[in-house]
């Protein structure tokens, strides 16, 4: 009777640990991507659903004006990387520029959790890509993470783990900026050398280290500046209202190739 | 057996208005509104453990894959809940109601106790939630005033669901 009650006893903890270990790997590799692709079912009823209901939402916020707007936007950003290519390349006969964007909308967007994300219209059929970097005119929104046909999963800025390579405009400093987990409009930049000339109001934008963001796409201002160490941290007030995401730009780097095929030979 | 059904329709309710919480409902950093342990309470005292178990892990999933954000967070706040149940209503409610009630609820064993269980099932869960979402990436303080806040709002609201909804139904 006792030794069937201790096997008893034995399974259950088993099971609870089995479980948990499960979930806690589950966790561990962040498997928002994992669910995005084993469960394509359910998501595809998903972004129906979501859909619907953003369509609703920009039926009532002037959807077509909205539209137009963006398309404009998209117009005049792509006018605008051809003359910076051109600026930077007044040497050459043939230019193409840097960077090319796909405009897209959101379709779902979550902003109350430590890890978020965000769901775009265009997808794997209009060349998106994982490791995309995704902005709107008011700064910087994610990287794309997972890629369907139509539509693709961007990780949010406002996710504990993203980091941004930006700098104060007015004289170049840079440090990571990542998001501070409490608000979503304000996010931290730190490493700042603590001899820095920094004041509030200053403006940050992206530094352009990377291969997801092009440079000198405003961010935010800095709204606290508290000193660390020997090191400032900056308290910056993002210019984008994630609560109120609808039209992004997807990034296309040009030159990514060109670029990973260096580092790949650095490594070597 | 007509209740039995009208009980879980109920408990199927209340596990869409967390789905539909988790996705539309934005009430920030600082708090994480769930009403799986009321899910998880609802689960008969004497269902083998390893069923409850089984069954917490099952609707914490659920919940991952419908809500977003990170797979097995609450899978893994519900299975403690489920396994921890049963310990904590023998051992600080009391032992002898077990055999009383089949699901505890407010009527059942007076509003106090059940608080007090209610309560500390929501804390494991959001203790457990809270540290594996935030743990390593937000300051200590942070997650101990994020679980405060929860835990406030989700007992309250649970006790109000199962005050108007659920408990008057399993009176009837």
């Amino acid at each position: 009777m006792q030794r069937s009650r201790l096997i008893s006893v034995i399974s259950t903890v088993l099971l609870f640990i089995a479980l948990e270990v499960l979930s806690i790997v589950m966790v561990s590799k962040n498997s928002i991507v994992q669910r995005y692709r084993i469960m394509g079912g359910v998501r595809n009823s998903q972004s129906a659903m979501w859909n619907t209901s953003r369509k609703v939402q920009y039926f009532i916020n002037y959807r077509v004006e909205n539209e137009r707007l963006a398309q404009e936007n998209l117009k005049l950003r792509e006018d605008l990387e051809r003359y910076r290519t051109i600026m930077d390349n007044r040497d050459s006969l043939i230019v193409e520029p840097l960077y090319s964007y796909i405009q897209a909308r959101v379709i779902k967007n979550s902003t109350n959790k430590q890890y978020n994300y965000i769901i775009l219209n265009k997808g794997a059929d209009k060349g998106i890509k994982p490791g995309m970097g995704v902005i709107t005119d008011k700064g910087i929104v994610g990287v794309v993470n997972a890629v369907e046909k139509h539509h693709c999963q961007v990780i949010s800025f406002l996710s504990a783990d993203q980091r941004v390579s930006a700098k104060l405009t007015k004289n170049g400093s840079f440090g990571p900026l990542s998001w501070n987990g409490h608000s979503v409009m304000n996010a931290v930049m730190s490493e700042i050398p603590a001899h820095t000339e920094v004041a509030v109001g200053d403006t940050i934008s992206t530094s352009g280290f990377s291969t997801i963001y092009p440079p000198d796409i405003p961010i935010g201002r800095v709204a606290k500046i508290s000193e660390n160490g020997v090191a400032l941290d900056l308290t910056v007030a993002l210019f984008q209202n994630f609560s109120a995401l609808q039209y992004v730009y997807v990034i296309t780097n040009n030159n990514i190739d060109e670029i990973k095929s260096l580092e790949e030979s650095n490594e070597e | 057996m007509k209740s039995n059904i009208w009980n879980i329709l109920l408990y199927v309710l209340v596990f869409i208005l967390q789905v539909l919480i988790c996705n539309y409902l934005d009430v920030g950093a600082y708090t994480y509104i769930c009403l799986i342990p009321l899910l998880i309470l609802g689960i008969p005292l004497k269902t083998n453990i390893n069923v409850t178990i089984l069954a917490g892990f099952g609707i914490g999933l659920l919940l991952d894959v419908f809500s977003g954000g990170v797979m097995g967070l609450n899978a893994a706040a519900a299975t403690m809940v489920a396994a921890f149940r049963g310990l904590i209503y023998d051992n600080v409610i009391n032992r002898d109601h077990r055999y009383n009630t089949e699901t505890p609820s407010i009527s059942s064993i007076g509003l106090e106790s059940y608080l007090l269980y209610l309560t500390l099932c929501t804390l494991i869960y959001l203790v457990v939630y809270t540290f594996l979402e935030c743990i390593g990436a937000r300051p200590f303080f942070f997650i101990l005033f994020r679980i405060a806040i929860s835990l406030v709002i989700d007992a309250a609201l649970a006790l109000i669901i199962s005050n108007s909804i659920l408990d008057k139904e399993s009176s009837n």
